[in-house]
């Protein structure tokens, strides 16, 4: 066969870049048991160059999981607990007098790190939530009259517990939509949660040693943004965040009373970009429709807003996806 | 003198030939049941012009148990020689039995006063009631027998020749909305019978074979594709054309019926990943060897044709 596209040349690239993914991954085995699909999600959030929304339970490793990947790429990491009483200033930093210095100076906050673990984000008041979600998109931040860039790479991994509602306050819409993806992680399976109590109580704990590079990882995300997005898959991936708005112009009228509002442009650039990185992760050139089903909850899941009748029948966000996926022509 | 007593003697004679009025009554019948009717006849025959009255007119009794139920208008016979006849009724009733003595029926002429001759005597005889079996409780209220249009509104009934109209063209216009959200259209499309799935594909892959040389790789494997993934999806009811390559052959591994032909299948979606999604340009020669592949697995898979049970004698 001939190329159009330079493919094959694009394939060795990948397959040259791709040992990082390799070694992250081998790295993440060490000390996460099961949860593959946390790992591969922070994987493509972290190619992709997005952050992370992660809902689950107490005690499934999500910090162990950030921890180890800031261990593995040689990077600074911060964990911010999100309570009542936080204020933005604690999360970007401030200005605070120097005795010695006779001047403000500026003091950064925990924002300043390559992997930041966002604790229980809806524990927080607003403005400290908008203050984080800001610096997210900006990547930057201003304090006093300085703004300073942030660290590159910068993931912000924030966490929801699902059972505890009470005395939270749930992220806007517009603000939830800047996370990239929002996965949802589950309880290992009985194989796994026999081989955690295994790791946990061994008088040897593993360590875990930097194999990548902050720049290395910079440059395979150069390498991720050139996987080739056919225009097929492009209008795939519009069919699909289409019908979340308009159900009822592919068929699926009984969506329509159950979205009050369809997916963001921002979903379609997400989209792509985490079918990409999904791409990469399979050590492939181009972008194939599995990639886009592969991510397409984890992307769409947070952005769709499900109606007050959707909500009363237990119809879940995941559930809309599936339909919508099912009934969309593969190309 | 003389002149005076010839008028005198002519006015004597004049008052001497005035005849006298007289008064008949009589009854129809001297008994009566209680509570029913009688006529008394009245006649009075007087000279032309005398004019007299009855002195019943102003009563409606003839006596305290006698009532004078009406009094129908009299009639005047001209009986010649300058007499008259008046004729006049009472209907009589009386509802006390007994035997009643009727007063002479009176009638006054200037200041003379004419009465009936012989007093008449009427009978009532009452009537039998038996209480004891004839009497008969009260019947309860009766209910109005109800028709099946008593519940519409009079207007509805009086007009329903102009609403009837009405109600059928809102009955067709909302059919006829119901058909138009139902199918897409409100006069139903005729459904053409289709082919088998291995006939219709085998069809449609000739017809892109002839269209071969003309077609881009790109359109080319689409419409290979879509071909197998129709057929795949009517052949063996699995919803391909929805799916992706990878759910394809999962779905079909997992069935085992098409183990022999799997690798075929999977170099075709294969190659048609590979140029549809990453933009590679396929040889003529890789063209035929996928069109050729995609017969073969139509060919492996289609059903074995029924085995016929008898032959006709």
């Amino acid at each position: 066969m001939n190329e159009t596209v330079n493919i094959r040349e694009l394939s060795d690239l990948i397959a040259s870049k791709s040992n990082i993914v390799s070694l992250v991954k081998q790295g993440m085995d060490q000390t996460i048991v099961g949860q593959q699909h946390l790992v591969e999600s922070l994987l493509i959030a972290l190619l992709a160059n997005g952050h992370v929304l992660l809902e689950g339970v107490p005690g499934l490793a999500k910090t162990l999981a950030i921890k180890t990947l800031a261990s593995l790429i040689d990077a600074k990491f911060s964990r911010i607990q999100f309570t009542p009483d936080l204020l933005p200033a604690d999360v970007i930093g401030t200005m605070i007098y120097s005795i010695q210095k006779e001047r403000f100076e500026v003091k950064k906050g925990p924002v300043f790190a390559n992997f930041i673990l966002a604790d229980e984000i809806n524990r927080a008041p607003a403005k400290v939530q908008s203050a984080l979600l800001e610096a997210m998109q900006e990547r930057q931040v201003t304090i006093g009259e300085q703004t300073f860039g942030l660290d590159d790479p910068f993931l912000v991994l924030a966490t929801q517990n699902p059972i505890e509602q009470e005395g939270t306050y749930p992220l806007p819409e517009a603000q939830v939509d800047r996370f990239l993806m929002k996965v949802l992680i589950g309880y290992p399976s009985k194989t796994d949660e026999a081989a955690i109590i295994r790791r946990n109580i061994a008088a040897a704990k593993p360590t875990v040693n930097a194999l990548v590079k902050p720049a290395e990882l910079v440059e395979t995300r150069a390498v991720v943004n050139q996987v080739y997005l056919d225009e097929k898959i492009e209008r795939y991936i519009v069919d699909i965040v289409f019908a979340t708005r308009f159900p009822q112009d592919y068929g699926l009228n009984d969506l329509q009373s159950m979205i009050e509002f369809g997916a963001s442009p921002r979903a379609s650039i997400s989209l792509a970009q985490a079918a990409r990185a999904n791409a990469f992760l399979h050590s492939r050139a181009f972008v194939i429709p599995d990639d886009v089903r592969n991510v397409c909850h984890d992307v769409l899941r947070h952005r769709l807003g499900l109606s007050y009748e959707a909500e009363a029948s237990n119809i879940t966000a995941d559930e809309i996806i599936n339909n919508i996926i099912d009934k969309i022509a593969v190309p | 003198m003389k002149k005076t007593i010839i008028f005198l003697l002519l006015l004597l004679a004049a008052t001497a030939h005035a005849g006298p009025v007289v008064l008949k009554a009589r009854l129809d019948s001297a008994t009566l049941l209680m509570g029913r009717i009688t006529r008394l006849h009245i006649e009075v025959a007087q000279d032309k012009g005398t004019v007299g009255r009855f002195t019943f007119e102003e009563r409606d009794t003839l006596s305290r148990e006698v009532e004078i139920a009406a009094k129908p208008a009299g009639d005047t016979t001209d009986l010649n020689n300058n007499r008259e006849q008046i004729r006049r009724d009472l209907i009589l009733q009386a509802f006390d039995s007994g035997l009643y003595v009727l007063p002479p029926v009176t009638y006054i002429v200037g200041s003379d006063t004419v009465r009936s001759g012989t007093p008449l005597t009427l009978k009532v005889i009452p009537v039998n009631v038996d209480s004891l079996n004839n009497v008969h409780p009260l019947k309860p209220v009766a209910e109005p027998e109800y028709k099946w249009f008593d519940w519409m509104p009079v207007w509805l009934v009086k007009y329903w020749w102009a609403v009837l109209p009405v109600v059928l063209l809102i009955a067709g216009a909302l059919t006829a909305v119901w058909l138009k959200r139902k199918n897409g259209t409100i006069i139903p499309k005729r459904i053409k019978k289709r082919l088998p799935p291995a006939e219709e594909a085998l069809a449609a892959l000739h017809a892109i074979k002839a269209r071969m040389a003309m077609m881009e790789g790109k359109q080319y494997y689409t419409e290979l594709t879509d071909v197998l993934r129709v057929y795949i999806d009517r052949r063996f009811g699995i919803n391909a054309v929805e799916m992706t390559s990878s759910q394809i052959k999962r779905h079909l591994k997992e069935r085992g019926e098409t183990r022999a032909v799997d690798e075929q299948l999977d170099m075709i979606l294969e190659s048609a990943d590979f140029v549809k999604f990453a933009g590679l340009r396929p040889l003529p020669g890789d063209n035929e060897a996928a069109w050729q592949r995609a017969v073969d697995f139509v060919e492996v898979t289609r059903p074995a044709p029924e085995p016929t049970t008898g032959t006709k004698q």
